[in-house]
């Protein structure tokens, strides 16, 4: 049954990423191109809230005995691939105007090229996951 | 009241109502899952079918999770589609509108421009090449704008920061190099 609140999971984060137009090609370059505050809007208010509900996990994690505790792990720092993967990620970014969830999300939009976007990203991965005992 | 309700419904929303929304959203996936938002992690899953049986294959596939959760973002998004509660055209201001406009784009209805997102060749080709990076990238930087801009951030993590620092340097690239060029294709 859990598939099932993760597929509702999906749906909800779907519909708000399309009714804030975050999925939206227009919105990416008008946040890179400096035209609007609304995509600068949207992250800060999301990581904004998003920090403050870290804090208080954190706060409740103190006082909780260790298997009631809330995991919260952060991503291991690399450096080069963080900058490197980092700065490619934001070419495609830019370029298809859909970071990978809005990438779904289109293709539920009925914006069908957006399978094209997701055929590369998942080649993308495959070749990365093939060459990445080789990378720095 | 129905005025507003009409409003969040049939409208797009403010930035002030969506992102907090996004971030009440990952709190409640953590409390509730304890599992941290994240979407490109998907790829690996998806791709790790044609990785050969092994240790790094069992890796990825030790939690599928975000296999429903991206099934659950496309039919999220046809859920808006079939009721017709999307728009005709994005809000996007009129700075934007007229950059895109002289760049070559003739129209900006929808949310993603027709003259981009087609199957026509080249577009189809520079789309398959965007999503390429997009995949290759996120998963060496270890995330996505979700991963890391948010969750990531949220945690003050400095692989997070860092990688986001690179997500608007590679975004800025892109929009004043290269976009300009692939519009007036």
């Amino acid at each position: 049954m859990k598939y099932v609140r993760y597929i509702i999971y999906g749906i909800i984060f779907a519909i708000i990423l399309i009714k804030v137009e975050a999925i939206s090609w227009f919105r990416i370059q008008e946040m890179f191109l400096f035209q609007s505050f609304h995509m600068y809007g949207v992250l800060f208010s999301a990581i904004g809230v998003a920090l403050i509900g870290v804090q208080l996990v954190k706060l409740r994690n103190k006082s909780v005995e260790d298997s009631k505790k809330i995991p919260l792990s952060k991503k291991e720092l690399r450096l080069k691939a963080n900058i490197i993967g980092g700065i490619l990620f934001g070419l495609g970014w830019a370029i298809t105007g859909a970071c990978p969830g809005p990438i779904y999300a289109l293709i539920g939009l009925n914006v069908l090229p957006a399978i094209l976007v997701l055929f590369g990203a998942l080649g993308g991965t495959y070749v990365y996951l093939s060459v990445k005992s080789k990378l720095p | 009241m129905n005025e507003l309700l009409n409003q969040l419904i049939y409208e797009s929303w403010p930035w002030y109502i969506g992102g907090p929304l996004i971030g009440i959203f990952a709190i409640s996936v953590l409390l509730l899952e304890r599992k941290a938002l994240g979407v490109s992690s998907s790829f690996e899953q998806f791709c790790s079918v044609a990785l050969p049986a092994g240790e790094s294959r069992n890796f990825i596939l030790k939690d599928t999770w975000q296999i429903w959760f991206v099934f659950g973002m496309v039919l999220g998004g046809a859920v808006l589609f079939f009721s017709g509660l999307t728009v005709d055209s994005v809000a996007i201001s009129e700075g934007a509108k007229s950059v895109l406009t002289e760049q070559g784009l003739t129209d900006l209805t929808g949310y993603a421009p027709k003259e981009l997102y087609t199957f026509a060749i080249p577009q189809a080709i520079i789309l398959v090449i965007g999503g390429f990076v997009i995949g290759f990238g996120a998963r060496y930087a270890g995330g996505c704008t979700a991963g890391h801009s948010i969750m990531g951030i949220a945690q003050l993590a400095p692989s997070s920061i860092i990688s986001t620092i690179g997500f608007f340097v590679g975004g800025l690239i892109s929009t004043y190099l290269i976009v300009p060029q692939i519009l007036s294709l």
